[in-house]
């Protein structure tokens, strides 16, 4: 029997069904509420399982970030943001919470007498679905940007990814080792590789073909100083920070 | 070898219908989510856990689901075990979670998996239902990898994380963008058709014989063995 032979018999005209037994509808109902009710009963027992470690998942990844862009603090104290000023929670806190915004204060001994700076989260819309997240560290004192760390994004891949691989933009928000080239500060603007000058602290080298995905990330850092830079620095001078 | 044996259900899936290359099921996250191994990997555990999980249920329920809601009740089993998959794979290995994002939710709508319920499962018993989840779970984790190896080779040049051609390759971005999933899907079904022809033709002066299995493979849903007898 050839492949076309069989084909068209199971095209074939259907033998008549014999008549159903009629279900009557409330059964329907039941039989999809009653697996409706598992299905969530299951669910919330999954949930409540896998809410603890989520949350853990989420603090380690923001903890990670703000030790690594303050580079390696003996102490942290999270501070939260009001608008009279800037407030520290008793414990460190690094899970968010819905409405409360939370800056992170960073010290160079575990006696948290030596501050190194402040480690600020936020986010802009590049090119991609989901806003870019970020961590950076800021020095209230001296103006100057610390380090930068990409959190998330959803940017093109091979293209807009470039915010977090490519050296020549990524390393230029690390605070450099040796003083030859300042470290960048807020009010970034955004420069061709010929317009661009190294010694600017508010130039930043812009990556060719990614330039939306580039302009988001001096958007963060550019709002987030506008909006918090003088509670930080009245907060720093208080402290002695 | 008869189309009813255990071993039939399991390899079934596997290669001669394999979901993806042969019946062109569950193409979007085979388009969507293959750009790494790594992804195509976890997209790949993540659905066959699902189509085993529910495959099972729906065998084993499938008395107490009446046949006018019966849709509904997969999609309901299925997405269960979606959630389940979603929040364990955010709460175990969250960096592959947020790689994937919406895509896992998606696996509910992932025809593939409904196809099977409707055609295999809720017509079969348990072990029968389970073995042909196993073989078309792992035909669609075999497409997968096939798909995000290619693509990360040629897209950035490394398998699995590790670089292949080292600093000077000069990675073809567009293999890990969309337009090279649907070029890598469609030279990968281009070559599997050309061996298949090929394989006809060099079988077919033994027709006669092997004619009866051939038709299995013209038809996807040959999950009604039945059909074979006549």
């Amino acid at each position: 029997m050839s492949v076309e032979e069989t084909v068209l018999q199971d095209a074939g005209p259907m033998p008549a069904l014999p008549p159903r037994k009629e279900i009557p509808s409330w059964r329907l109902v039941a039989t999809l509420a009653v697996a409706g009710a598992l299905a969530a009963l299951l669910l919330s027992f999954v949930y409540e399982a896998t809410k603890p470690l989520i949350d853990a998942n989420k603090a380690k990844v923001l903890r990670e970030a703000v030790a690594e862009v303050l580079k390696d603090p003996q102490a942290v104290t999270s501070l939260k943001v009001t608008d009279a000023g800037l407030v520290a929670d008793e414990t460190t806190v690094y899970l968010e919470e819905k409405g409360v915004e939370r800056v992170y204060l960073g010290y160079a001994d575990e006696e948290r007498t030596r501050p190194i700076g402040f480690a600020l989260k936020g986010g802009a819309y590049g090119y991609g679905s989901d806003p870019i997240m970020l961590v950076f560290g800021y020095d209230a004192q001296t103006d100057e940007i610390l380090g930068l760390k990409v959190l998330g994004h959803k940017e093109t891949p091979g293209i807009g990814t470039k915010i977090e691989t490519e050296d020549s933009f990524a390393g230029l928000f690390w605070k450099p080792e040796s003083g030859d080239v300042p470290a960048r500060q807020p009010r970034l603007v955004g420069k061709r590789a010929d317009q661009f000058r190294s010694s600017d602290p508010h130039h930043v080298d812009m990556i060719s073909g990614a330039t939306i995905s580039s302009k988001a990330v001096l958007k963060v850092v550019n709002d987030l100083w506008e909006r918090l830079g003088e509670r930080l620095q009245a907060f720093a001078k208080k402290e002695g920070a | 070898m008869k189309p009813t044996t255990p071993t039939a259900d399991l390899v079934r899936g596997i290669w001669r219908e394999n979901p993806v290359l042969i019946q062109l099921l569950g193409l979007c996250p085979a388009l969507a989510v293959t750009n790494s191994v790594e992804n195509a990997l976890a997209m790949g555990i993540a659905t066959f856990f699902v189509l085993l999980g529910s495959s099972v249920l729906v065998s084993s329920l499938k008395k107490w689901i009446p046949g006018e809601v019966r849709i509904s009740t997969y999609i309901l089993i299925i997405a269960t075990f979606v959630t389940v998959a979603d929040l364990g794979l955010e709460a175990f290995v969250p960096a592959i979670h947020k790689e994937l994002g919406a895509f896992i939710s998606l696996i509910v709508v992932n025809c593939m998996i409904l196809g099977r319920q409707e055609a295999f499962a809720s017509k079969r018993p348990v072990g029968r239902a389970a073995l042909d989840a196993i073989g078309t779970g792992i035909g669609f984790l075999i497409a997968m990898v096939m798909m995000g190896g290619v693509r990360e080779i040629l897209g950035t040049g490394s398998f699995l994380g590790f670089s292949l051609f080292g600093p000077n390759y000069e990675p073809w971005v567009v293999m890990i963008l969309p337009p090279g999933g649907f070029l890598t899907l469609g030279f990968l079904l281009l070559v599997l058709a050309w061996v298949e022809r090929r394989r006809a033709r060099s079988a077919k002066p033994d027709a006669a014989m092997s004619g009866a299995a051939r038709p299995e493979t013209a038809r996807p849903d040959a999950g009604t063995p039945d059909r074979s007898a006549a």
